[in-house]
């Protein structure tokens, strides 16, 4: 049995524990025992609890094992320089010194070190993310070989650059392309039946060289062949490891056996290595064989294309040999290919989200500010303590330690807390991604390419331990450097009031705008990304999806190949679901809204003819059943809705959104008027009503155009059908699922989602920048707070004398109040005033990454200026107000 | 001269005598922990082994790599001589003290 996978703890932890064991009991025994003890946990608590477990005992084993080590030999110290020693001998016992600090000031200790093991913490999960997802996206061999064929559209947009390749492009591009293979793949999920019950499979149809140009050997039987791809040839697949083990039970004897996939019987050729299941999740691959209708229809762009570069080429090459071929399409065939470039890129830069990178980019920001306010934090509460400790400083100056003595000394201190915030972050980063995981819906994990790898490694605590000692040199050399710069005079004679002058004051008070400027930055950032997601998730989009269940259905191709075939299906599962109980509404519809497919199709205008030729016009399909508009409550703003009359036989017919009868009726009443898509082939269809525009997705800001076409008129296999109920939707699902079976036992029923549960899923990457920034204000927020009260719990001690003598001499408590709290909250406004500047830029940043979902809105900077405000008044009045209890004889005496 | 034994020390010396040929680290823990009736922190009955070892108390051998142990193999203790004179020797020490000795407390007046 292979042990060591996924089912053992943690191994960053056993790691861990094995470096701090060290040689010294026999750590093997050690580490033994607790993955022994993990194994037992995991089947009492789940595997998460069971690695909780574990790195709370492995912390406690280590840290155990530690102390009786440092016990064993621990010779004194002494806290001042001994002339004559070595540097490096010097550097030890700064180190322990500065340990033992630590240990003797535990509360302050403890502060600074969550301080810092939060931002460095923030910093490791993102850092994690973006290794996992932008830098190494997936575990592909030589994948710096790899680079994937984009078409590039001359319709423009976002997405423009990452089309995909027609059929007869592709093998056009194939054959004139020399310094590299290519290979194409088209999406084919399909249905696999027989034993048990059936179920839908992600799968592709590939090129036969797949395998070959993947870098992968497959584990069992063999590949595609050549003749493979050939119409009628092509009934063969190979399956995942994964798929093998699951439906088959490892049966050895499988290759060479038929098995049902599609209705169609395929003969199993091969199984893939454990693991691969590129692309997206695949566990299924059949070769990709085109027809010759499908070699005829340029315009239809549906496949990816990889190449696997030759040794010595790079990408270039192949985008300029491809380039020349497509340029050369685009004149052999204009219709089709007119304005048509191809963009090539790394393959491993091409499947990260167009979105993610700057998206990532934001949160990254955002955690610099926080590991910065962090930082910050911490760099006060050393300057506070350095003015305690001037004495001490300038005694050791006075007995001859040199200012770079002293200045080492507090580094190391630094660095020493820097490096127990890191260890601490550790586990903070891992509980992070883990609960980052948890919250990913599997079916749109399976689009990130590398979410599975997103773990805390050996990368990421390099990168963790990097950022600590960047944060020491932040928070610990500025406040060292102004602590070493003592003279043991004004130390003695002032008593640690007054500390090094008003220098050190005007550290402290930049200090304080530092903190307010980032907190509201990062306050300010969070506010517009909450805002903008709940704006997406609940705004209005032209339908109801409180109390829809959605269940797709894609009907089996051998059965189901004929419209009437596939309307007695559909029309009848329709009827069955209207009669059923506690079903208020019943339709279908081929793309369900929020989903994250879409169908769109150029459409041409009766009586308005393209003048421009650059023009082109299209809208997005939906083809529904009767009762669909009320069924999501779609209010029909003009004309009649679908109903049974509208057959194939009658008249064709569509509604259109007002979005559409704006565009491109401009004034008229596009009522009785005609437009037709799908070419000229397509028939003339009359406008009957018009409806309320949907949004259909929250990335794009523009409605897109619609119209909606009778399902009886436009038959298709793949369709969604939605139940609305009285309330709650989840009894739906399995009603929904046992009407299709009732009409077809072997017909899966696949995505069974409600509607607001499609909606936010559609919304995820959303809700996690969202959640991310929701987090990292509030962090700020709490950093500022405890920043500003530090600093101002500080000012008035070192005053307490001066406001006792003022007391004393009769100032009114108001005026004192007033003016020791009036130094804090102009320092506070100038924070206020550079924290706008900075959140007017970040939030530009992200209106522009985040498809204009967020907005940068003056309410969003009043409100959460005005709570910074009030936490920075709340934060310096506590102890201004402590300080007006002081009985002046006490603080006068005090001194 | 016997070593002296520290309580924790007894304690896990009799637990390993208790738990026989099987004594490694989990057993023996869980002997603590049912029969003595106190927690115990892994580290420290880790350390407190390595140190028994040492003395020349416990004797350890290795067993099998195991798969549930991610192939690592179990370290086995067994009491040796000089551990059982040591126990030996504490007993007698303790039932000597205890002898004649009552343990109830006596009824508080006040």
């Amino acid at each position: 049995m292979q042990y060591m996978g996924n089912g053992g703890p943690p191994r960053l932890a056993e790691w861990l524990l094995r470096r701090l064991v060290g040689g010294s009991i026999g750590a093997d025994a050690v580490v033994g025992d607790l993955a022994e003890e993990h194994h037992a946990e995991r089947r009492a608590r789940g595997r998460l609890g069971a690695d909780v477990w574990y790195w709370r005992e492995a912390a406690g084993v280590a840290g155990r094992v530690a102390v009786a080590l440092h016990r064993a030999h621990r010779p004194a110290l002494s806290p001042f320089p001994i002339p004559g020693d070595s540097f490096m001998s010097g550097l030890w016992r700064d180190l322990r010194l500065a340990a033992r600090l630590i240990t003797h000031q535990r509360a302050f200790a403890l502060i600074i070190v969550l301080t810092l093991a939060v931002g460095l913490a923030a910093n490791a999960t993102v850092l994690a993310l973006v290794d996992g997802l932008v830098l190494r996206p997936f575990p592909l061999r030589d994948i710096d070989r790899l680079v994937q064929v984009f078409g590039v559209s001359p319709e423009g947009g976002p997405v423009a650059d990452r089309a995909e390749v027609s059929p007869a492009d592709f093998v056009d591009f194939q054959r004139e392309t020399r310094s590299t293979d290519l290979i194409a793949l088209q999406w084919w999920d399909a249905t696999i039946a027989g034993r048990t019950e059936p179920e839908r499979l992600q799968g592709f149809k590939v090129s036969p060289a797949f395998f070959g140009a993947m870098g992968v050997a497959v584990a069992a039987g063999r590949g595609f062949l050549p003749e493979e791809a050939l119409p009628g040839r092509d009934r063969v697949a190979v399956i995942s490891d994964a798929l093998w083990k699951r439906r088959f039970a490892g049966d050895p004897q499988l290759v060479g056996r038929t098995v049902m996939l599609e209705g169609e019987p395929h003969l199993i050729v091969g199984i893939a290595p454990p693991k691969f299941d590129y692309p997206y999740g695949s566990e299924v691959w059949a070769p990709l064989a085109f027809t010759p209708d499908a070699l005829s229809r340029r315009q239809s762009r549906y496949l990816s294309v990889i190449g696997r570069l030759h040794d010595g080429v790079a990408p270039a090459v192949v985008q300029a040999e491809i380039a020349a071929s497509a340029a050369r399409l685009t004149t052999q065939y204009p219709t089709t290919n007119r304005g048509w470039t191809v963009n090539v890129m790394p393959l491993a830069a091409s499947v990260v989200d167009v979105g993610a990178a700057s998206f990532l980019v934001v949160q990254q920001v955002a955690t610099l500010l926080v590991l910065l306010l962090a930082c910050a934090n911490v760099a006060n509460l050393l300057i506070v303590r350095a003015a305690d400790r001037s004495k001490e400083l300038a005694l050791r100056v006075a007995l001859g330690a040199s200012r770079w003595r002293v200045i080492r000394l507090l580094v190391i201190e630094s660095l020493a807390l820097a490096i127990a915030g890191a260890v601490s972050a550790i586990p903070l980063t891992w509980a992070a991604l883990a609960a980052c995981r948890a919250a990913m819906p599997p079916n749109i994990a399976r689009f990130i390419r590398g979410w599975d790898e997103v773990d805390v490694d050996l990368r990421v605590v390099g990168g963790l331990a990097l950022l600590a000692v960047a944060s020491t040199v932040a928070f610990g050399l500025l406040p060292a450097l102004r602590a070493s710069q003592v003279s043991l005079n004004d130390a003695l004679k002032t008593g640690g009031r007054a500390g090094g002058g008003g220098g050190r004051h005007r550290l402290r008070h930049a200090m304080v705008v530092v903190e307010v400027a980032m907190a509201l930055t990062l306050l300010i950032a969070a506010g517009l990304s909450v805002r903008g997601t709940t704006t997406v998730l609940f705004r209005d989009d032209g339908y109801d999806p409180d109390g829809v269940m959605t269940l797709r259905v894609s009907l089996l191709g051998a059965r189901y190949e004929t419209p009437e075939k596939q309307r007695a299906f559909f029309e009848g599962l329709v009827d069955d679901a209207r009669g059923a109980l506690g079903i208020e509404g019943a339709a279908l519809v081929n793309v369900a809204p929020a989903s994250m497919r879409n169908a769109t199709s150029s459409i041409e205008i009766d009586g308005h003819p393209v003048t421009d030729a650059a023009e082109r016009r299209s809208a997005d399909v939906r083809t529904v059943t009767p009762g669909y508009f009320q069924a999501l409550r779609i209010r029909l703003i003009a004309g009649r809705d679908f109903g049974r009359g509208d057959t194939p036989e009658a008249q064709p017919v569509a509604i259109v959104s007002e979005t559409m009868a704006r565009r491109y009726w401009k004034g008229e009443d596009p009522i009785g008027r005609r437009f037709r898509s799908d070419g000229v082939e397509g028939p003339w269809r009359t406008v009957v009503g018009i409806s309320r525009d949907v949004h259909h997705t929250w990335f794009m800001n523009d409605i897109a155009p619609t119209f909606y076409l009778p399902f009886a008129q436009q038959p298709a296999s793949d369709m969604v059908l939605m139940l609305r109920g009285a309330g709650d939707p989840s009894p739906l699902a399995a009603a929904g699922r046992q009407m299709v079976l009732a009409r077809d036992a072997g017909q899966p029923v696949y995505e069974v989602r409600s509607l607001r549960q499609v909606r936010s899923e559609g919304a995820v990457g959303l809700t996690f920048a969202a959640t991310f920034m929701g987090v990292f204000g509030l962090v700020g927020l709490l950093l500022a707070g405890v920043g500003i009260y530090a600093i101002m719990a500080y000012a008035v001690r070192q005053r307490t004398h001066e406001i006792g003598v003022r007391l004393a001499l009769g100032a009114r408590p108001r005026e004192v109040l007033a003016a020791t709290l009036g130094r804090g909250l102009r320092l506070t406004a100038i924070g206020l005033v550079v924290g706008l500047a900075g959140a007017y830029a970040l939030g530009s940043l992200m209106e522009r990454t985040l498809f204009g979902s967020i907005r940068v809105d003056a309410l969003t900077f009043v409100v959460f200026t005005a709570v910074l405000a009030f936490a920075a008044v709340a934060a310096s009045i506590v102890p201004a107000r402590r300080a007006l209890r002081v009985d002046p004889m006490i603080a006068i005496r005090h001194q | 001269m016997d070593t002296y034994l520290g309580e924790f020390e007894h304690l896990v010396l009799l637990a390993v005598l208790r738990v026989g040929d099987d004594a490694y680290a989990v057993p023996v823990r869980a002997e603590i922990e049912s029969r003595g009736g106190r927690t115990v922190s892994r580290g420290a009955l880790y350390t407190t082994l390595d140190r028994l070892e040492q003395k020349g108390l416990l004797r350890s051998r290795l067993g099998d790599p195991l798969p549930e142990r991610g192939g690592r193999a179990r370290r086995y203790y067994s009491v040796s001589q000089r551990g059982l004179a040591s126990l030996r020797a504490a007993r007698e020490a303790i039932d000597g003290l205890s002898a004649g000795v009552t343990l109830e407390s006596k009824r508080a007046t006040s």
